[in-house]
């Protein structure tokens, strides 16, 4: 397990290498005000194509606000966000044709069947019926969705809720994926396929993935984002962190930079 | 344009597998049915008394339009209050509930779109609820019978014209329900200040006559029902259609600036 996801880190890190030239994810500071309660407070980052990125903080750190903020679900009150060379605040309709998004919360309507709720999640991509088709198909397959496939949304386990978000999420094949805990509530076995499918779609798409399970980030991750009560508090390669902290694992990093 | 059909298609399939647009059709079939029934009755003890009386004039004057079709209509429109804040309640305030909104706050769609969209899906919900209304002139017209040989028993132009009036006071309360589902997080309060601000609206046009002036005149202009007599008198006022079309544009657009507010497009 542990060799699989160092071939793929490595793999994914050659292909990042070969087109690192522009930033696709480019954020600086970036901040976010609710009336006088600061949630994020001047968080700067940039993201390289094909990067995967562990995106950690305690609850309540302003990870999920910093995402949201990504995908132009909400403003920012300051700062600038950029994905693929577009102002997320200026032209909003073309980063949300690149991103791919999964809330906390998979958006998913409980009256429509798995079938359909993929379906409209094309069309609001503006995918055309041909594109609609082999795109759900992609979906189905990569998220194992065909036992479910003409269940109502609502009748579906949380498991699988879970991953309809996720291939609604991967619908179109958005350049850039944000998934904010992809794993929550899925059993381990899914668990491990979800990060196998992570790990195969991390050359080619940039991930941003928050996550509470710190295994997961070394396992699937390059490189580490944490924040604490909404500032940066690192940013660097697990490569790096290895390096300057010897063999600390991640858990260990992140107890003594967030924790306590 | 996906995006567009592709909201219509799903928020119907939503209407239509859920139960309440199915239960609002009931109530809207057994309320106008009662109406009709008691307007026919109504009818029918002028009949009565027109023969017993042996008016001629009095007798020339009865007809089904203006004693059953034109009443009745007027009292389905009161429907409207019950039914449509039910209609609108789950529009916005759910998938905030459920926040499967943060689909549509993130996917490439912009806020004119997404509201229109699901505009376009409650209108098509009130189009069937008032299509339905057609079997009572239908049921008149084809067991009726007129004196005047060669003439329509009952007067076709002045029904479908209180129909459209129908759909069309329909289409502006869904506009003002949709736009009040679109400020809250709860359908129940949604249905609720809907059903209120509707009320009002109503009554506007009750104690328009007690307000002097210009006052009362906007009062009278304000509320649906006085611009709905209209149309069920058979006349079609340019006036009219300008103040339920330009009332149903205003509440839209606000709901899209409600929306867009709660995003960044």
């Amino acid at each position: 397990m542990s060799d699989s996801a160092a071939s793929s880190a490595s793999a994914s890190s050659a292909s990042s290498s070969a087109s690192s030239d522009a930033p696709l994810v480019e954020v600086s500071g970036l901040t976010k005000y609710y009336r006088s309660f600061c949630a994020v407070q001047d968080v700067s980052f940039s993201l390289k194509r094909g990067e995967v990125v562990g995106f950690l903080g305690p609850n309540g750190a302003g990870k999920s606000t910093t995402m949201r903020m990504l995908t132009g679900a909400i403003p920012a009150t300051s700062g600038k966000a950029r994905v693929a060379g577009f102002d997320v605040f200026e032209q909003p309709i073309e980063v949300k044709k690149r991103i791919g998004y999964l809330p906390e919360i998979p958006p998913v309507y409980p009256d429509l069947t798995v079938a359909d709720q993929l379906k409209y999640g094309c069309s609001l991509k503006g995918l055309s019926k041909q594109q609609a088709k082999d795109a759900i198909e992609k979906s189905v397959e990569r998220c194992q969705l065909q036992p479910v496939f003409h269940r109502l949304v609502g009748q579906c386990s949380k498991g699988f809720r879970q991953r309809v978000g996720l291939g609604q999420a991967l619908l179109g094949d958005p350049e850039v994926l944000i998934l904010d805990e992809p794993t929550v509530g899925l059993d381990p076995t899914q668990i491990q396929e979800v990060r196998a499918l992570i790990q195969d779609l991390s050359g080619s798409h940039t991930i941003i993935l928050s996550t509470h399970i710190l295994q997961e980030v070394s396992m699937v991750c390059e490189r580490v984002i944490m924040i604490r009560f909404g500032e940066l508090v690192l940013d660097d390669t697990l490569d790096n962190l290895a390096a300057q902290e010897g063999d600390k694992s991640v858990e260990q990093i992140f107890l003594e930079r967030v924790g306590a | 344009m996906t995006a567009f059909w592709g909201i219509i298609e799903k928020e119907l399939k939503v209407a239509f597998t859920t139960p309440v647009a199915y239960i609002v059709f009931l109530m809207f079939s057994v309320v106008s049915g009662g109406f009709f029934l008691l307007y026919l009755q109504g009818y029918e003890l002028a009949v009565q008394r027109a023969r017993h009386f042996d008016d001629d004039q009095l007798y020339a004057q009865l007809n089904f339009t203006d004693l059953i079709l034109t009443p009745m209509f007027a009292g389905v429109l009161f429907i409207l209050l019950i039914a449509v804040p039910l209609l609108t309640m789950r529009s916005f305030a759910e998938e905030r509930q459920q926040r499967s909104i943060e689909l549509l706050l993130t996917s490439p769609v912009t806020s004119a779109q997404v509201v229109l969209a699901k505009f376009v899906a409650l209108l098509v919900v009130v189009g069937c609820i008032t299509a339905q209304l057609i079997v009572y002139p239908a049921t008149l017209n084809h067991f009726g019978t007129t004196s005047m040989a060669g003439a329509s028993v009952i007067d076709w132009s002045t029904t479908l014209l209180s129909m459209m009036g129908v759909f069309l006071a329909g289409g502006l309360c869904a506009s003002i329900g949709m736009c009040i589902s679109s400020l809250t997080n709860s359908q129940i309060q949604a249905a609720i200040s809907t059903f209120g601000v509707l009320v009002l609206l109503w009554s506007l046009n009750g104690i328009s006559g007690q307000i002097p002036g210009w006052l009362g005149d906007v009062a009278r202009f304000l509320s649906p029902p006085a611009h709905f007599t209209n149309f069920n008198r058979g006349l079609l006022d340019l006036g009219d259609m300008v103040y339920f079309v330009g009332g149903t544009g205003f509440f839209l657009f606000f709901a899209s600036r409600v929306f867009e507010g709660q995003r960044w497009a």
